[in-house]
């Protein structure tokens, strides 16, 4: 595996040179795909470290180059979508997409998104199996059912539990309704995923979370929530 | 005669009774000696009075036969039987009878005379009842239904009134759509069908076609005038009510058009501005890329990201707005965690929240509201936004919610100078622009114009949830936006009960 080599697959000429010079300004390789043919074929050869893919793409459709990359592994690939394509962003993201950037994006910001998708990818392989998960202060064991925030206990119910663990095995990657739903609960639902919003605002309420500066999980409206400690 | 047995057995008895009386008289007479003349008279007044009382149904004719037969059979000679000998009689009886049927003649053609007038007048009042009834209308569809009822109720048969070219398999409706001439039962074409077909013609042609069912015969010559005014009536309400529906379109097309035209301009002067500068820096980088110092070029680089981040956000505005503006249908709602929606608008501003401090309130309990959590987001960061824009650096921000009786008020509240009064107003208002940048305090980096988007977009938004938005000012020496959103039902219950389930 390519461990500095970033797939760029973007039909736009300018963004795609800019996000070449940015990349590789931080150390990178990139490559760069203008069709979701070149694209899968690029993935093929060079396996890279992580996909940076646009939903709108001349020769067809990113969410089909998705599907097809997440069936050859678990490679980040983070999802870059227009701002009115709300409903293709969480397909994306229910469809295996780690993380999403709307246009128009700082590279900063983009920047940031992929070094945290890349520092969570050997993350979330060892949290897979681990019976302790740790992130920040927060300490989760598995085997003790226990919690704790700073040392301190945190007494969470069965289902607050289950949530925590879903989230903190997925660290950084943005989580759907839909996902989480069907983590935990293991069926879907027909209430809006009411239940599951109140169970993570009172879970999140519990881990001493504050809406300014949230240190474990971050709201994203109308798509999710993401584990982002640090 | 004919009516219902019941007017039939009144008449009978009417003439018998009179019968009776005349004869009584009659007799009298006979006794004290009379002649034949006298009772004639009194014959010819009780014949007047039954043609009077039953009309002119022959009741009077036959009351005068009655009397010449029993006159004959009692009081002439011979007496008890059917003949008449006197030539005195003869006359007597012979003039009586023609009386009596001229007496009927005359009371059948005033009555029909009274009939006439009667019908005139019932139509008249009928017709007049229906004008006003189409002109209350206030659509043709309206309109076409009021006098499809009517004339149902009047002619006492199914009809029915269709605007606009009629079914493809009604061939009889279609001709008398394209052609504007009466089809159907009863006409010159299409006269085997159950129905008649008569168009509702104005000068722009036919504007739909009127329906009845003459499958119970043809209609009456006297309610075919009547149906005649009725559909002439009936296209006149349509051709009003279309007309008024066209000008009401295009009186909002044309306020359409003309906030589209503010729009563009303003857009196109907004958007000048920033493209300008960035366009100056970016060339002015590159043909004096060697000569520019470290701090030039810096600042030359820090104004092109912030003019290409302001276009960024008027771009999103004008996307949230033409979302707002497009949408004729109702919000897509979900019930959102207040805290959410707070936590996630707080941190999408807290980048460039600068040198302002900005604390969070949430309510107290975890409340869900029903709500477009993104478009509630989007009109708490505009909020946010605002007052980042229109407050000094280190000003504080407080943005939060609480529940008031069965609202969510939601705050965005600053400390930074407030807004004059006058003007408080007007803030939400399309292309207001505000000036809230305290005088003489040095504040004129970054751009303070906007086209006043982002105030009016929250308004936009809060109002399709079906809440308020207002400004006013605070004790802090700042302004407070608050918005109000209905709770939806049984919040607590659904806030509390999972919770309470599993423990």
């Amino acid at each position: 595996m390519a461990h500095d080599e970033i797939l760029i697959v973007e039909d736009d000429r300018t963004i795609s040179q800019l996000l070449q010079v940015a990349i590789e300004s931080k150390g990178y390789r990139a490559k760069i795909a203008d069709t979701t043919r070149k694209g899968m074929a690029l993935f093929r050869s060079d396996n890279p470290a992580l996909v940076l893919l646009d939903l709108g793409l001349p020769d067809g459709d990113g969410m089909h180059l998705l599907a097809q990359m997440r069936l050859v592994g678990k490679t980040p690939i983070i999802v870059v979508s227009a701002r009115d394509q709300e409903e293709q962003k969480i397909a994306a993201l229910d469809a295996g997409a780690d993380d999403y950037v709307t246009k128009p994006f700082s590279t900063s910001e983009l920047l940031a998104r992929i070094r945290v998708a890349l520092r969570h990818q050997a993350d979330a392989v060892s949290a897979a199996s681990a019976e302790k998960l740790t992130a920040g202060g927060l300490v989760c064991d598995i085997d003790s059912r226990t919690v704790t925030t700073d040392g301190a206990p945190v007494h969470l119910t069965p289902i607050e539990f289950k949530l925590l663990v879903v989230l903190m095995r997925n660290p950084g990657k943005v989580l759907t309704h839909r996902f989480i739903q069907e983590e935990v609960w293991g069926y879907p639902t027909s209430d809006g995923y009411q239940t599951l919003r109140v169970f993570m605002a009172s879970l999140r309420r519990k881990l001493g979370e504050r809406a300014s500066e949230p240190r474990y999980v971050t709201t994203e409206i109308g798509v999710g929530y993401r584990f982002i400690a640090e | 005669m004919n009516g219902s047995p019941k007017t039939i057995l009144k008449r009978a008895a009417i003439v018998s009774l009179l019968f009776c009386l005349g004869m009584i008289v009659a007799y009298g007479f006979w006794l004290v000696g009379l002649k034949a003349e006298s009772d004639f008279m009194v014959f010819v007044l009780a014949v007047t009075i039954a043609i009077l009382e039953t009309g002119s149904g022959g009741w009077g004719v036959l009351l005068g036969v009655l009397y010449i037969l029993a006159y004959d059979y009692f009081f002439t000679m011979p007496y008890h039987q059917l003949r008449i000998f006197n030539l005195n009689d003869w006359v007597a009886c012979a003039v009586f009878i023609v009386v009596a049927v001229i007496l009927n003649t005359l009371t059948a053609r005033l009555q029909r005379q009274v009939g006439i007038a009667e019908r005139d007048a019932r139509v008249l009042g009928r017709l007049n009842k229906m004008s006003t009834g189409l002109i209350n209308s206030t659509s043709a569809e309206g309109a076409c239904r009021y006098s499809a009822n009517e004339l149902s109720r009047i002619l006492d048969r199914p009809v029915s009134i269709t605007l606009g070219e009629p079914a493809e398999d009604n061939e009889a409706a279609r001709a008398c759509y394209h052609d504007g001439y009466a089809t159907g039962s009863g006409e010159s074409i299409y006269a085997l069908e159950r129905n008649k077909y008569l168009p509702l013609n104005s000068k722009q042609g036919t504007l739909g076609v009127v329906a009845i069912d003459c499958v119970s015969g043809d209609i009456d010559h006297a309610s075919k005038s009547f149906v005649n005014s009725v559909i002439t009536q009936t296209s006149i309400a349509v051709e009003r009510n279309n007309l008024e529906k066209e000008s009401v379109r295009q009186e909002v097309e044309m306020k359409h058009e003309r906030f589209k035209t503010t729009l563009l301009r303003s857009i196109s002067h907004d958007l000048r501005t920033p493209l300008t500068g960035i366009a100056g820096s970016a060339e002015y980088l590159r043909e004096n890329a060697e000569t520019t110092d470290a701090a030039t070029r810096d600042k030359l680089l820090a104004d092109i990201v912030e003019d290409s981040e302001w276009l960024t956000d008027m771009v999103n505005s004008l996307l949230d707005m033409t979302r707002m503006q497009d949408s004729g249908a109702p919000l897509e709602k979900e019930p959102e965690v207040v805290d959410d929606v707070i936590a996630d608008a707080v941190s999408r501003v807290a980048r460039r929240s600068g040198t302002h401090e900005i604390s969070v309130h949430a309510p107290q309990k975890v409340t869900l509201i029903p709500m477009n959590g993104q478009l509630i987001r989007q009109t708490l960061i505009n909020l946010i936004d605002n007052a980042l824009k229109h407050t000094r650096p280190g000003a504080h921000i407080d943005v939060g919610a609480e529940q008031q009786g069965d609202e969510m008020v939601f705050f965005v509240s600053d400390n930074g100078g407030g807004i004059d009064p006058a003007k408080l107003d007007r803030v939400f208002d399309l292309f207001y622009t505000q000036d809230r940048t305290p005088a003489g305090d040095g504040l004129t980096s970054g751009r303070q114009s906007s086209i006043g988007l982002g105030l009016s977009i929250c308004r936009s938004i809060v109002e399709a949830h079906g809440g308020w938005i207002r400004a006013e000012n605070n004790d802090q020496g700042g302004t407070t936006f608050s918005f109000g959103l209905p709770m939806g039902q049984k919040p607590e219950e659904t806030a509390d009960a999972p919770a309470r389930k599993e423990e």
